[in-house]
């Protein structure tokens, strides 16, 4: 449905969207990347905002950019917080219902202020909301012409894990019901927990695409990193080297790191060596890794492959 | 912290001079030396600022609004300049007495412009706090502010003035002489740009510095400006009675150009000053009233804005 | 033009502190009217009038009026985002331009004229001969033309609001007093026309220097000119997402 050719898109030298090649169809897809990669850049040319500097953006065939026509068919949520304040939540989706040409406005204002669970607040002014409800308020705006492509623009920001869940069951059902919904994430779990399908995008480039799974499953080949305290690092050191799951261990400023390839046996060993060594394990921890150098492995994985 | 040193290299056979490494910490150091203090810290500010009025060390576009004024007023000098170069003197229709007056809209505008950039910037982005974390007061902020607005008008009056003076020595035909003629209207050049500077300086962020966005504020201050001018014109027109005798007064620049009047000489036929029979000194009284309020209210409101 | 769009930019126009100013102003008009009857008014009170609305009314109030509302109808949307709202519908740009484009108009005129007509009964003591209804029917012409100049100049620019005092106030004040010929391309200038041509006033009160047919001529096509800029660049418009 939408499709996307060869579409760049730059700003005199700089290069926001580097001929990026994909197709979405119904379902939920996450366009994920560091800030700054071009993911809302890309959104918005989809959403037909903005125009290809090359290429093509097209939903169902028809170029999003410059024809209004496309906007019955695409429920935008945008980034940016600002909405008018001054109108009640009611009032703001009812607005966005007529000026979409819905028929019956008031019952699908209803409908869309129900899906998003904010019939409580509907009547008090959007300036007045949290972060997320005004979200919500957004998102509801965005619902109530019934469009059969959704987008949002980094749409879990600043919501509660309770309205996020809410709302991934919510985009989920709708996904079902056979829409093709594409949202933005710089956070990985987001997109883990709710697309099937992940674009991935650095510096503009599509560096993975497909399903989650698969990515992560390739991330894996990559050592993982713990940091250890117990009451004796080096002994413990000593011993974890000699076992196979591990590929390296570094003792530095008394913080005890360790390599291990093989995420799941590491798991299994340690607490047999540390007993085995009468070692006790105050600590055990995962390093965070940054997603810049998670992605930045998965450019090269890709240039590898 | 001293420099860690390791154990001098081995020496070499057959040389004879020993040589030695060392490897340096470069971590974090605190700074130990001579600070420059308070008075550095408003001159930095004021020098900022004073780049600032003009666009300077911004993009492009930051600059059309403030030197297109500066060119705007400067214009008018310059093609008095090329009249007296061309057809002759005595037919100038600037002199140094109403050339501010002449121009003063674009004094306005400066003002309107420029006041909410030095002022409403911070305000917005809450950068007040940075500056007051520095050994720099509340009212030193203040004053640097506005004696930067003040320079800045200084610059955009003097140099047109100046360029008819240049222009007047250099068509006279004996440039001595002419330089001990004009020399008798430097105290005018000076003293009248002074009066426009720091008049217009001070009503300009006094209020800006009440207006929460650069936009309103903008818009208050020439409303100001035209509103008073507007108001003491049109009653200035009213034949009968002290009306139009007093309008004048609600003026700032019918208040600057009286105080000029009274202080440095010389009445200029456009301005309302001319024909209103209040005297003078009440001009320079009012003015210096008006210049004192607006100055304590900055000053106040810097004293009590949430930083 | 569409109903809700007008809705929500009248609400956004007047809801604001910012009108507050433009009360204020108003308020001063009629005040000044009111201090000189009270002062007992003058030898000619018509000629007087016609000063003050042709001063005050026409040359401050008006363009300050419009100034505000007219970079305030698209210009604030488009600072805050909120404009990706209006974009993103299935709704013309035509239809969006000339509806916001209505909406100011309206409410300048309003906040113009009203003050205008009362002032000017004050201090006329009466319609003044036509001149009272001349100017303020004119001042509603002026604040279409100065309402759509300012619509299209807030798409052009992010700095309308000063762009557009340089108009009014060097342009139109300045520039026209020093050469004759700029008058023809002032939207000021053109307003008094139409006050001289729909109030006919006694030419010792008020005489404007702009024929009518050149105002009709030009001003008619300052205000195309700018209605078609205006719908051109929205329809180009193109809004950067954050992370870009």
């Amino acid at each position: 449905m939408i499709e996307v050719t060869n579409a760049s898109r730059w700003y005199g030298n700089v290069v926001a969207v580097n001929d990026m090649t994909f197709s979405l169809g119904a379902g939920v897809t996450g366009l994920l990347g560091p800030n700054g990669a071009g993911k809302s850049t890309m959104l918005h040319m989809i959403a037909g905002f903005l125009g290809p500097s090359a290429g093509t953006v097209t939903i169902d065939g028809r170029p999003t950019h410059g024809d209004p026509e496309v906007y019955r068919g695409i429920g935008m949520v945008p980034e940016r917080e600002a909405v008018y304040a001054f109108l009640s939540a009611r009032q703001f989706v009812a607005a966005n219902a007529r000026l979409q040409g819905v028929a019956e406005v008031e019952a699908a204002t209803q409908r869309a202020i129900a899906a998003v669970e904010l019939q409580d607040a509907q009547d008090r002014a959007i300036g007045t909301y949290s972060k997320g409800m005004r979200q919500r308020a957004k998102v509801a705006a965005a619902l109530v012409h019934d469009p059969p492509v959704l987008l949002l623009d980094e749409p879990f920001n600043g919501m509660d894990p309770r309205q996020r869940l809410h709302m991934m069951a919510l985009l989920r059902r709708m996904a079902a019901d056979g829409r093709t919904i594409l949202f933005s994430s710089h956070i990985l779990e987001e997109v883990e927990r709710l697309a099937e399908r992940v674009l991935v995008i650095v510096a503009g480039r599509l560096a993975a695409s497909g399903n989650f799974r698969e990515i992560r499953r390739l991330m894996t080949d990559r050592p993982h990193t713990f940091t250890v305290r117990s009451s004796d690092d080096r002994r413990l050191a000593a011993a974890l080297v000699a076992e196979p799951a591990v590929s390296g261990v570094a003792l530095d400023d008394g913080l005890l790191t360790i390599r291990a390839a093989d995420f799941g046996t590491f798991a299994r060993i340690v607490p047999g060596v540390a007993r085995r060594t009468a070692i006790t394990l105050y600590e055990l921890l995962p390093t965070d890794e940054s997603l810049e150098s998670v992605f930045s492995y998965l450019v090269a994985g890709g240039a590898r492959r | 912290m001293p420099p860690d040193t390791m154990p001098p290299a081995p020496l070499e056979a057959g040389s004879s001079t020993p040589s030695s490494g060392a490897i340096y910490d470069l971590g974090y150091r605190r700074y130990d030396g001579p600070r420059l203090g308070r008075w550095h810290a408003i001159s930095t500010l004021f020098w900022a600022s004073l780049r600032a009025a003009f666009g300077m060390g911004r993009s492009g576009r930051a600059k059309i609004v403030p030197w297109g004024l500066a060119v705007f007023a400067l214009i008018p000098a310059l093609v008095a300049v090329a009249i007296i170069a061309l057809i002759g003197e005595g037919i100038s229709p600037f002199t140094y007495d109403n050339y501010l007056w002449q121009v003063q809209i674009t004094f306005a505008l400066f003002v309107a412009a420029q006041a909410p950039e030095l002022v409403n910037s911070d305000m917005r982005h809450r950068v007040l706090a940075l500056y007051f974390s520095h050994p720099l007061e509340r009212l030193d902020y203040a004053a640097a502010k506005l004696g930067a607005l003040v320079a800045a008008l200084l610059l955009l009056a003097l140099t047109p003035q100046l360029v008819l003076f240049a222009g007047n020595l250099l068509t006279s035909t004996d440039v001595v002489a002419g330089l001990r003629d004009q020399a008798g209207a430097l105290p005018q050049i000076i003293g009248t740009s002074l009066l426009y500077a720091v008049t217009l300086s001070s009503i300009g962020i006094a209020i800006a510095a009440f207006t929460p966005r650069r936009a309103y504020a903008t818009g208050a201050i020439i409303a100001f400006f035209l509103v008073t001018g507007a108001v003491s014109t049109i009653l200035g027109e009213a034949t009968r009675g002290s009306l139009s005798d007093w309008a004048p007064l609600i003026d700032p620049f019918a208040l600057i150009d009286g105080t000029r009047d009274w202080l440095l000489g010389a009445s200029i036929d456009e301005s309302p000053v001319t024909g209103s029979s209040v005297p003078l000194p009440i001009f320079g009284g009012v003015l210096a009233a008006v210049v004192a309020l607006a100055v304590a209210v900055i000053a106040l409101r810097y004293q009590r804005v949430e930083a | 033009m569409n109903g809700t769009i007008a809705g929500i930019t009248f609400r956004q126009l007047l809801g604001r502190r910012r009108v507050l100013l433009l009360l204020v102003l108003g308020a001063v008009l009629v005040l000044v009217a009111l201090a000189y009857r009270l002062a007992g008014g003058g030898d000619d009170d018509l000629r007087w009038t016609a000063g003050l609305l042709e001063n005050f009314g026409i040359a401050t109030l008006m363009p300050l009026v419009a100034l505000v509302l007219g970079t305030g109808a698209i210009g604030a949307e488009i600072e805050d985002g909120t404009i990706v709202y209006i974009l993103a519908k299935p709704i013309s740009r035509s239809v969006i331009v000339a509806t916001k484009l209505a909406v100011a108009a309206l409410a300048a005129a309003a906040l113009t004229c009203g003050p205008i007509l009362l002032a000017g009964i004050i201090a006329a003591g009466g319609m003044g001969n036509g001149l009272v209804l001349g100017f303020t029917l004119a001042a509603a012409i002026g604040s279409l033309l100065y309402a759509a100049l300012f619509v299209a100049l807030s798409l052009v620019t992010g700095r309308a609001l000063v762009f557009g005092l340089f108009y009014v106030l060097l342009w139109e004040g300045f520039l026209s007093g020093l050469f004759a010929g700029t008058r023809t391309f002032s939207i000021r200038q053109h307003t008094l026309a139409f006050a001289e041509a729909i109030g006919h006033p006694p030419t010792d009160a008020f005489d404007a220097s702009l024929d009518l047919v050149p105002a009709v001529v030009i001003g008619g096509a300052l205000l195309v000119i700018s209605v078609v800029v205006a719908i051109r660049r929205l329809r180009a418009f193109e809004l950067r997402g954050e992370a870009a």
